[in-house]
């Protein structure tokens, strides 16, 4: 039995991305969650450059809006790879998944 | 030896228990050998992430921090403070020993490019807004006046004093990444680390391999999306891309200009490039190089290739070609992508 509920806990450790997604400002999470979401709804964060909104909708997650001055964030679209968050540097904002099921460690660009 | 039924099951037991723990060990790493720890970093005007293995990988990755954050107020040329504003502000100055180094380093990688590389080039990079967001095409006459700030001798450093020639300014953003990259290497390795893989902004450093034996896979993006090129199975390899989609804007007149500007005739580089990455030992040769090879353009970046060791480069030419050299050609495994129409190997 000890072993059947140890094999159990390896097969959910090894299991792909649960799609679930952080969103820090100044490197504290302020959402964790689903990445996904049936109906549309929306984060808004006051960070140090300004309004930022984020949208959560069933293709996934995107910054909607911001009033950084390059909108960087804006123009990554929806969120991709783990290992290619959505970060807007003025506001020190971040939207990253929490893991991953992809077969790299990083992206160089 | 007779063995009481309590004992067997005891036994049973404390053998189910270690299997148990065995397997909880197997599950989650616990060896001190592979402890995990995780940073990241808001620094060098982007965003930094770290993983160290290690009995020792929390406090290095402490120090890693420590080396970013001093570096930058050493480097940055936003922070009026910093040895570099106040060079660019005073023309000469007594420098510290770290950025004495990276100077020296950076003086080498323009005289190693043919002036392809070239920290001086700062007041052009002004002037056509990037280094503020207010996009301008400046006209020719700026550019003109502008170049003569630019190019040999423009710098140089005597004892501890680096001197500017008049009207001179420099920037490192084009080797500040790399150099503390290699920085954060070496405190790692002198911290007992032997796997660690750090990525700057994309600029990646991969120290060892995996902790399983495995090379780090690192991905190449597009120029155009997030999709990928390919990856690249590497170990002890810095992995360093430029190119012009993630800094640029749109002139009224609809022409795309990207952030690398090219040292001899001041402007926005376009040519046959749309990406270039290389691989190497050390970032501080990739991120001068990944700049430089932009500024030569594809042929010109192959020449240069063929006639310099120590590092390999997958470029990605605007008719689709992706050219990948022969030192990583059999470690790069190209991905269906609608930027790359064939991929061919480059040999010396």
């Amino acid at each position: 039995m000890l072993t059947a509920a140890a094999t159990a806990l390896i097969l959910q450790y090894r299991a792909g991305s649960s799609g679930e997604i952080e969103i820090t400002l100044g490197g504290e999470t302020i959402y964790k969650g689903p990445g996904t979401s049936a109906e549309t709804k929306y984060i808004d964060i006051e960070g140090a450059a300004g309004a930022v909104r984020v949208r959560i909708d069933v293709e996934g997650a995107a910054v909607e809006s911001s009033d950084c001055p390059n909108r960087e964030c804006v123009k990554m679209g929806y969120l991709k790879s783990k290992y290619l968050p959505i970060v807007c540097l003025p506001n020190r904002l971040v939207i990253r998944y929490t893991d991953a099921d992809e077969d790299v460690d990083a992206v160089s660009k | 030896m007779n063995i009481s039924s309590t004992a067997k099951h005891t036994l049973k037991g404390a053998g189910a228990l270690a299997m148990c723990l065995a397997l909880i060990i197997l599950i989650t790493g616990c060896s001190s050998a592979d402890k995990k720890a995780e940073e990241s970093l808001f620094a060098m005007d982007t965003y930094m992430t770290f993983t160290a293995y290690g009995k020792n990988a929390d406090d290095a990755l402490k120090d890693a921090k420590e080396i970013i954050t001093s570096c930058e107020n050493l480097w940055s040329v936003t922070k009026a403070d910093s040895e570099i504003s106040r060079l660019n502000a005073a023309g000469e100055l007594p420098l510290s020993k770290d950025t004495r180094d990276i100077l020296a380093a950076a003086l080498y990688a323009r005289e190693y490019t043919g002036g392809c590389f070239d920290i001086s080039v700062y007041p052009l990079v002004e002037a056509w807004g990037f280094t503020n967001g207010n996009y301008r095409v400046p006209d020719e006459t700026e550019i003109s006046e502008l170049l003569k700030r630019v190019g040999e001798g423009k710098l140089s450093i005597e004892g501890d004093k680096a001197i500017l020639a008049r009207g001179s300014r420099l920037d490192l953003g084009g080797i500040a990444k790399g150099f503390v990259g290699d920085m954060v290497i070496k405190r790692f390795k002198d911290s007992g680390i032997s796997s660690a893989l750090i990525s700057l902004g994309g600029n990646i450093h991969a120290l060892g391999s995996k902790p399983d034996g495995s090379k780090w896979k690192i991905a190449i993006q597009s120029p155009y999306d997030q999709s990928y090129l390919g990856v690249l199975s590497v170990s002890d390899k810095c992995v360093i891309t430029s190119g012009i989609y993630e800094r640029n804007f749109t002139a009224p007149d609809g022409t795309l200009y990207g952030h690398i500007i090219s040292p001899f005739d001041g402007r926005p580089v376009s040519n046959d490039l749309c990406s270039v990455t290389v691989v190497c030992d050390e970032g501080r040769l990739g991120d001068a190089l990944s700049t430089a090879l932009f500024v030569m353009g594809g042929s010109k970046a192959v020449e240069f290739w063929k006639v310099h060791e120590g590092f390999e480069l997958i470029l990605l030419c605007t008719d689709g070609t992706l050219y990948v050299t022969q030192g990583v050609y059999g470690s790069f495994e190209p991905r269906n992508n609608t930027a790359v129409t064939n991929v061919c190997e480059i040999k010396r």
